[in-house]
C-alpha cells in the first residue's frame, strides 16, 4: 500500500487571518487511515480554526487541503459532507423549532422528497435507524427538540454528522456538554471508526480523555504546529509542557499548606435564605486575607450563594454585612460601592462584553470612581486599561481591540481587570478557571494567591476538586442548599473525602 | 549560534507580516471612519455641478439649515437612545403632541419660556412611557413605541382636526431668524457631544448596548440610565417640536410622521450601529442626516424630487450599508 493512500486527509502551509489575527501560521498536517489524532492547544491557538478549514465551514487564507491525495476544496460543509469530512461542533448547533428527524437530515430533505411532498414517515424510520446504530435507545426521530436536553441535542448532533457514514469525524470539545452516558456514545463511536480504518480529529482539553482514545496527538501553539505525541509518549504529563511551551514550575496550584488567614471578618453572612428558598438559614464568615472554597455537586447551591453574596439574586430573610464598612449588601451597587467584585461563570453573558472593547470593559466598574464631578478624562481611561493589559499580561494589539476576538483565557483575564482596575477587596469568582487553558489557568492562580497575600478576601467558587483543595484556606462543601461540611487546609484532603460529602 | 540567528530571522520576518496585518486594520477602520463625511462632499460638488453652482448659494444653504435643522436636534437625542439599541417609532408623533400643546398655550398668551418648558416637560412624559415599559415591564421599547405613537398621533389629529392650531408667528419672528438656529444646533451639538463622551453617563449607555446583563453585574444602574437616556431624547423632541411649528406655521395632523423613518435612515447613513454599544460615535447620526437632508435637496433642485428620488435615496442607502456594515460583527437588527 503507498503512503497516498494511507493519508486519509491533509493540508500543506496552511495560513489563516482574521483581519489583524493571525489564527494559523504555515500549519502542516496529517491524518492517516486508522488514526485519532488528538489535537490540543490552549484557548485560541488555532485547533477550532483549522478543523472549520477541514470541515468547510470557512475557507484558508493560502496553503492547500488535501484529500485523499487529491487537492481538496470544501467551499461549504454540504461538500465537505458529500467529501466524507462531518464535524461535531463546539456550540450547539441544532434548531430546537423542528423535530429530531429534521434536525438529522437538515440539508439533505431533497432525498425524502416525493413528488414534492416531504416523506415524513420514513425521514423519522431512517432517523430512528440510524440513532440506534449508533446506540441510543431512547431517543426517536419524531420527538420535538425542544424536548431534549442539552446533552440529547448533542447527541443528535452526532447522529447528524454520522448519517453520511463520513470517513473522517471532527469531534470539536463535544465531550465538555456530555455527561457519562454521551461520553461512552462518542468513545464507541471513536473506536468504532477506528477499526473501519477511518480518521477521527479530536479536540478535548481533558487531558486524560485524550491519553484514553487518541493514538496520535499534534499540539498547536499560537496558530503553529509544534508537535506529535505518538504511542507510549501520549500522556498528560508531556501533553502540557507541549501545549504551554515551556515546563510549568513549581506547584500548579500554590506551594504552602499553611491554611491560617487574618482574624478579621469582612463579610459576615447570617442566616440567609434565597428567593426560591432552596438556600435556607445559611451562615458563614469570611475573613481577611482567606480563600473560602465551595465546593458540590451541580444543583447544590453554591454559584447562588456567590450571586446572593454580591446582591445580584434577592436575600429572602438573613443578611449579608459588610464588616469594617458596618454596612449590610442590599444590591450590586452596595457591593460594588464596597469593593466587592463578581466574576460570573457565565463569562460571555455576564463577565464581560464580547462585542466592546477591552479598555470600555476594563473601565466599566470604575466609572465613579475614575470621574471627575461628572466628568470622565478618555486618557484616565487609557492610562488605567493599559495598566491592567501590562499587569495581566493580556494577549492583544491594543486596548482597542474587541474582545470577541480574543481567545477565551484573555477574555477571563479582561473580566479580572475590571475588578482589579476598580480596586476590589474582596473576590466571588464563581469558575474562574471553566474553559481556560492550563497556561492561563496558573497564572489565575498565581493571582488569586497574590490577592491572599495582599490581605484580600477571595470566595472561590468551584467545580472542580484539585482546584478547591489546591486553592483554599478553608472548604465548606454543599449539598442540597445547606453546607455538608467544612474542611481545613491540608495536605491530606482527597477528592474522594470531598466527593463523600457532597453526595 | 547559527541556529539562533536563523530563527531570529524567521520571527523577524513573522513580524513584519504581522505588523503589515495591523496596518490593513487600521486602514480599512479609518476609511469606514471617513467614508460618510466622504460622501458629503461627493453629494456637495456633485449637485454644484449639475445644478450649475446653484446648489451653494446662500438661498439653498439658508434652505438646507431649515431642512436639516429641526431633524438633527432630534438626531442628537436619537444618538442616546439608539446607543442603547432602543429603536423608537414614537419620536415625531411625541413631538407632534408636544408641538400641540405649545401653540395652544402660546395663544392662550402663556409666557414663552413656560410655553416651551411645559412642551418638554409633555414630551419627556410621553418618552417615559416607552422607558418604563422597557424598565420594569421588560417589554421590548419598539412595541412600547408603536403604542405609544398611536396615542399621540391620536391626540393630535382629535384636536387639529376639529378646528385649525396656528402658531402665531408674528409673536416670535425671531424663531426663523438663521443666527438663532445655528446657535441653538451648536449649542445642543456642543452638550450632546460632552455628555456622551466625556461622563459616566454616556460611557454607560454603550455598555448597557453591548449587554444590560454585564452592565448591571458591573455596578451600572440600567434602569436610571435608560431613564435618561429617554429625557434626553424628550428634551430634544420638545426644542425641535416649538421649531417645527414654528416654520409651519400651524399644527398639521401629520406632522412628524416622517421623522421616525429619517432618523432610522440617517442612523444607518452614518454608519451607526442599529444595535447601539460600544461602536457607537456621536457624530455619525448628525453626518447621516446630513446626507440625507442634501440628497433631498440636490434632488429637488435638479426636479427629481418625487419618483426617481425616491429611487436613488434607496440605491444609495443599499450601497452605503453594503461598504460599511461589517458582516462578522453581528446582525443589522436583532
Amino acid at each position: 500500500m503507498d503512503t497516498s493512500e494511507q493519508v486519509l486527509m491533509s493540508c500543506r502551509s496552511v495560513c489563516k487571518n482574521f483581519g489583524a489575527t493571525r489564527a494559523l501560521i504555515n500549519v502542516d498536517f496529517e491524518l492517516k487511515r486508522g488514526e485519532v489524532c488528538g489535537l490540543i492547544g490552549e484557548n485560541g491557538s488555532g485547533k477550532s480554526t483549522l478543523t472549520s478549514i477541514f470541515a468547510g465551514v470557512q475557507p484558508q487564507t493560502s496553503g492547500e487541503l488535501f484529500r485523499g491525495g487529491r487537492p481538496y476544496k470544501p467551499g461549504n460543509m454540504v461538500t465537505a459532507q458529500k467529501n466524507g469530512v462531518a464535524m461535531i461542533v463546539q456550540e450547539a448547533a441544532t434548531l430546537p423549532s423542528i423535530d429530531v428527524a429534521g434536525n438529522i437530515f437538515i440539508g439533505n430533505y431533497a432525498s425524502f422528497s416525493k413528488r414534492g411532498r416531504l416523506d415524513v414517515k420514513k425521514m423519522h424510520q431512517e432517523a430512528d435507524k440510524i440513532l440506534k446504530e449508533i446506540g441510543v435507545e431512547d431517543i426517536n426521530g419524531s420527538m420535538p427538540l425542544a424536548q431534549l436536553n442539552f446533552e440529547d441535542r448533542k447527541i443528535v448532533e452526532i447522529a447528524r454528522a454520522m448519517y453520511l457514514k463520513p470517513e473522517v469525524l471532527i469531534i470539536d470539545e463535544s465531550t465538555t456538554a456530555l455527561a457519562q452516558k454521551g461520553r461512552t456514545l462518542i468513545y464507541r463511536l471513536i473506536n468504532k471508526l477506528r477499526e473501519e480504518k477511518k480518521g477521527v480529529i479530536f479536540i478535548s482539553h481533558d487531558l486524560e480523555e485524550l491519553e484514553k482514545v487518541c493514538n496520535k496527538i499534534t499540539c498547536l501553539r499560537d496558530g503553529v504546529m509544534v508537535g506529535h505525541l505518538t504511542g507510549q509518549d501520549i500522556t498528560a504529563a508531556k501533553m502540557r509542557p507541549l501545549m504551554v511551551g515551556r515546563e510549568l514550575e513549581g506547584s500548579y496550584y500554590r506551594d504552602d499548606w499553611d491554611g491560617t488567614c487574618g482574624k478579621e471578618v469582612v463579610l459576615d453572612v447570617k442566616h440567609i435564605t434565597s428567593a426560591n428558598g432552596y438556600i435556607k438559614n445559611l451562615s458563614f464568615q469570611v475573613h481577611k486575607g482567606e480563600i473560602l472554597g465551595f465546593g458540590g455537586l451541580a444543583g447544590c447551591g453554591m454559584h447562588e450563594v456567590g450571586r446572593m453574596l454580591f446582591g445580584l439574586d434577592e436575600t429572602v430573610t438573613g443578611e449579608v454585612e459588610h464588616v469594617p464598612a458596618h454596612r449590610k449588601i442590599e444590591n450590586i451597587q452596595d457591593a460594588v460601592g464596597l469593593n466587592i467584585g463578581y466574576v460570573s461563570k457565565d463569562r460571555d453573558n455576564e463577565s464581560i462584553i464580547l462585542n466592546a472593547s477591552i479598555q470600555n470593559n476594563t473601565v466599566m466598574a470604575s466609572y465613579k470612581k475614575m470621574g471627575k464631578g461628572m466628568f470622565i478624562s478618555p486618557a484616565e481611561e487609557k492610562r488605567r486599561s493599559d495598566e491592567q493589559i501590562k499587569a495581566m499580561r493580556t494577549k492583544c494589539l491594543s486596548g482597542k481591540q474587541f474582545c470577541s476576538q480574543l481567545s477565551g483565557g484573555n477574555k477571563q483575564k479582561v473580566a479580572f481587570s475590571k475588578w482589579l482596575a476598580a480596586g476590589s477587596e474582596i473576590y466571588i469568582l464563581d469558575c474562574p478557571t471553566r474553559g481556560i487553558d492550563i497556561g492561563v489557568k496558573a497564572a489565575m492562580y498565581q493571582l488569586i494567591y497574590r490577592f491572599k497575600k495582599e490581605g484580600k478576601a477571595i470566595v472561590l467558587i468551584s467545580e472542580e476538586l484539585p482546584e478547591l483543595i489546591g486553592m483554599s484556606d478553608r472548604m465548606l462543601i454543599m449539598k442540597d442548599g445547606a453546607v455538608a461540611a467544612e474542611v481545613m487546609r491540608d495536605r491530606s484532603v482527597t477528592d474522594t473525602q470531598l466527593i463523600e460529602y457532597m453526595v | 549560534m547559527s541556529e539562533i540567528s536563523k530563527t531570529n530571522t524567521a520571527a523577524a520576518s513573522e513580524d513584519s507580516i504581522q505588523q503589515k496585518l495591523n496596518r490593513e486594520a487600521m486602514r480599512k477602520e479609518r476609511l469606514t471612519q471617513l467614508l460618510p463625511y466622504a460622501g458629503i462632499v461627493v453629494l456637495i460638488v456633485l449637485f454644484s455641478i449639475l445644478t450649475k453652482g446653484k446648489f451653494v448659494k446662500v438661498k439653498n444653504l439658508n434652505l438646507l439649515l431649515n431642512q436639516s435643522f429641526t431633524m438633527v436636534i432630534v438626531i442628537v437625542g436619537a444618538t442616546f437612545l439608539y446607543t442603547l439599541g432602543a429603536m423608537d417609532m414614537a419620536l415625531g408623533q411625541v413631538m407632534g403632541v408636544s408641538a400641540l400643546v405649545l401653540t395652544v398655550l402660546y395663544n392662550m398668551n402663556v409666557p414663552f419660556v413656560l410655553c416651551l418648558l411645559v412642551s418638554v416637560i409633555v414630551s419627556i412624559g410621553f418618552m417615559c412611557i416607552t422607558a418604563t415599559a422597557k424598565n420594569y415591564l421588560k417589554l421590548d421599547p419598539f412595541i412600547a413605541s408603536l403604542c405609544v405613537s398611536n396615542i399621540c398621533s391620536g391626540i393630535v389629529s382629535a384636536v387639529s382636526k376639529q378646528h385649525k392650531v396656528v402658531f402665531p408667528y408674528s409673536k416670535a419672528p425671531w424663531l426663523n431668524v438663521a443666527g438663532v438656529k445655528i446657535l441653538v444646533l451648536a449649542g445642543l451639538i456642543i452638550i450632546g457631544y460632552v455628555l456622551y463622551n466625556y461622563t459616566a453617563f454616556g460611557k454607560s449607555l454603550k455598555c448597557i448596548g453591548g449587554s444590560p446583563t454585564v452592565s448591571k453585574i458591573s455596578g451600572i444602574r440600567v434602569e436610571r440610565t435608560t431613564y435618561f437616556a429617554y429625557i434626553v431624547m424628550g428634551i430634544t423632541i420638545g426644542i425641535a417640536a416649538l421649531f417645527t411649528v414654528a416654520r409651519a406655521g400651524e399644527v398639521d395632523p401629520n406632522i412628524g410622521s416622517s421623522t421616525n423613518l429619517n432618523v432610522m435612515v440617517a442612523i444607518v447613513l452614518g454608519g451607526f450601529p442599529l444595535h447601539g454599544g460600544a461602536n457607537a460615535r456621536f457624530s455619525a447620526p448628525i453626518i447621516g442626516a446630513l446626507m440625507v437632508t442634501i440628497l433631498t435637496n440636490g434632488l429637488g433642485m435638479m426636479g427629481q424630487a418625487t419618483a426617481l428620488g425616491y429611487g436613488i435615496k434607496g440605491l444609495l442607502f443599499v450601497i452605503v450599508i453594503a461598504m460599511t456594515y461589517e458582516k462578522s460583527k453581528g446582525k443589522l437588527v436583532d
